[in-house]
């Protein structure tokens, strides 16, 4: 039963060897599906290009799909999958600034490394800020550290914090991802095509 | 919409409404099942021998921790050097979780004998905590090869003579020759880390 490095039925030697192997997939299809273009990425933020919403937002359900009926077949047991913790105000205050990051740069920090791997300069560039950003945040962390760690609400689930179902919630979540679909598609046909 | 569309549409939503239908389930292994339990029992792999924690103490091996398992009064008459006093019958108590249920330590349950320690054993085990281990032989073991090692006779293989040599040098480490005599030597207790369940960590 899953998951299987948390239950030593993978040991953890193996665990990384996986995760490599993994993250190698992983890069290799970012990069297939053009996330190392930085004008799909921000396409989605000026609305010529919805691939990104598109391809996470499948990835989710079909994740979210696959632990709960995994669940319910007794394949997994979800306690032991890690949930981030929620630091409520940290946590928007870090989005915020990713997402300028994101519009500013043209990356997500994932499709950067992807980006920088097949030549991109702008995607090298754009990791030197990264790694610029890092340094800041570790030599200034006894300054942000009490707003860093304030407002944690733990592992929370958003079904538990709306007192419904985690079934309804899945099926809600699955509806809106195809409103959010067909209504993106709508808006790509309505804006003018870019040539990249 | 795009006509290709359509079924995968169709399955997401069917596969949402049968999410819709099927109740919650809970998957989390909270105790060890009892065959699991019958197995480990049987083996071996829950002793620690008397001369391996001695050899441990003395050097002061940082993952160690002794947990004299046996009722508080015949804790305070004697117990051996740097031990915590968990009795058994505060071993389901909130207080003393955070030492049993934990990974940084090996915990080395004693008692008299082995029976008692034995069964602290078995609680922990129940309740899927790791770490936990069982003096051989109890006190009665320590006393008898650590405290007064008896000397080898004249024709046993010069092993047991090498032996014998270590078991008098932890004898005399221990203050040796007076078992009821609390030694002088203390290890400070060592605090113990509670245990995060230990998850699958993600992210982007």
């Amino acid at each position: 039963m899953g998951p299987l490095i948390a239950q030593g039925v993978i040991s953890s030697e193996w665990n990384y060897v996986i995760a490599f192997m993994i993250g190698i997939s992983f890069g290799f299809v970012l990069e297939r599906a053009g996330f190392s273009s930085s004008r799909v990425l921000a396409g989605v933020f000026y609305g010529y290009d919805f691939t990104v919403l598109r391809v996470f937002f499948t990835a989710a359900i079909t994740a979210m799909l696959g632990l709960l009926y995994f669940n319910y077949l007794g394949w997994i047991d979800l306690s032991l999958i890690y949930v981030n913790p929620t630091f409520l105000w940290p946590a928007i205050v870090g989005g915020v600034i990713m997402g300028a990051g994101f519009i500013l740069g043209g990356f997500c920090p994932g499709t950067s490394v992807c980006a920088a791997a097949i030549g991109k300069i702008d995607a090298m560039i754009f990791l030197v800020g990264i790694f610029l950003g890092i340094f800041i945040f570790a030599e200034g962390y006894p300054l942000f550290k009490e707003f860093y760690m304030s407002s944690n609400l733990g592992d929370i689930k958003v079904f538990d914090s709306l007192g419904i179902s985690e079934g309804l919630f899945a099926f809600a979540l699955i509806v809106i991802a195809l409103i959010a679909f067909i209504v993106t598609a709508w808006i790509q046909n309505r804006t003018k095509k870019v040539e990249y | 919409m795009n006509k290709k569309y359509i079924f995968p549409v169709i399955i997401l939503l069917l596969l949402g409404a049968i999410l819709l239908l099927i109740p919650h389930k809970d998957n989390s292994q909270k105790e060890l099942s009892a065959e699991q339990l019958l197995l480990e029992m049987n083996g071996i792999s829950r002793f620690f021998s008397t001369e391996k924690v001695a050899d441990m103490m003395i050097n002061k091996d940082p993952s160690l921790l002794l947990i004299d398992v046996r009722p508080q009064e015949k804790y305070k008459e004697f117990h051996l050097p740097g031990a915590i006093n968990i009795p058994i019958d505060s071993f389901l108590t909130e207080t003393w979780k955070p030492y049993l249920n934990q990974i940084a330590m090996n915990n080395i349950f004693y008692s008299n004998g082995t029976s008692l320690a034995d069964a602290a054993w078995m609680i922990c085990r129940r309740q899927n905590f790791n770490n936990n281990y069982v003096l051989e032989g109890g006190l009665n073991a320590w006393v008898e090869t650590v405290l007064k090692p008896e000397k080898p006779v004249t024709d046993n293989p010069s092993e047991e003579f090498n032996k014998y040599q270590q078991q008098k040098g932890a004898s005399i480490f221990f203050g040796g020759g007076d078992a009821g005599a609390e030694s002088n030597i203390t290890a400070p207790v060592p605090k113990v880390q509670v245990k995060k369940k230990k998850k699958v960590q993600g992210g982007c």
